[in-house]
């Protein structure tokens, strides 16, 4: 980034005295000379422990669950005391949370702690 | 008479209706059908009467259909965010 930088500020240094035409077309000229070794992208997505966290933060804002009761392992329905509505409304705040769209049949699948966070794990979407 | 919707199918419903409802640009909007779709599933939840959970169905995916078209008009029309929700963007990406 900074090398590129660079350069189009020597490229505009050089032409300084050319018609001001003529440097744009320079500029763009020594941009596509530019070959990145790198490229310029994010390494992973979340960590593991970033999305447990995440998770947990997002059941403990739930006021049904009962928070002395929420670990990784809890199930939706029998150690946390939600009902099917309230599984759905679980899954949907862990989509806005994580700003994704989980599928129908994906998301009947969830009905753990981990199994979301599994879920969120394999998808490189969710951020 | 349709047959009755498994349980399945009414959650499905009640997911798209909460996600549609979750899409429209107004807060006030968004909340008032957030919490309606909310209070009317809770209200069927008890009910075993197989009838009248088919006729549910088939209204409340009638008016899944009607929300999703509002809440298109709302996305185009929907105006500045009010003082009291949170200005900035969610969450970005890190990577872009």
């Amino acid at each position: 980034m900074f090398r590129l930088a660079a350069r189009n500020f020597a490229a505009r240094n050089i032409n300084v005295a050319a018609p001001s035409v003529v440097a744009p077309r320079l500029a763009l000229a020594a941009r596509s000379r530019f070959v990145p070794r790198a490229a310029f992208s994010a390494a992973a997505g979340l960590s593991e422990e970033e999305i447990t966290t995440r998770v947990l933060d997002v059941l403990k804002s739930f006021e049904k669950v009962d928070s002395s009761k929420l670990s990784k392992t809890a199930k939706f329905s029998e150690d946390l005391g939600l009902d099917s509505l309230d599984a759905v409304e679980v899954v949907m705040a862990v989509e806005e949370e994580f700003a994704i769209e989980i599928p129908d049949a994906e998301a009947d699948e969830i009905t753990t702690v981990q199994q979301a966070i599994d879920y969120i794990a394999k998808t490189p979407a969710a951020h | 008479m349709a047959s009755p919707p498994t349980k399945q199918s009414i959650l499905h419903l009640y997911h798209s209706m909460l996600r549609t409802s979750q899409s429209f640009s107004s807060y006030n909007f968004r909340h008032y059908f957030v919490r309606r779709t909310k209070e009317m599933f809770r209200d069927i939840q008890k009910e075993t009467d197989q009838a009248k959970l088919a006729a549910f169905y088939e209204e409340k995916a009638k008016e899944l259909a009607v929300l999703k078209r509002s809440a298109i008009v709302n996305q185009l029309y929907g105006g500045w965010k009010l003082v009291v929700e949170d200005q900035k963007p969610a969450r970005e990406r890190s990577d872009s």
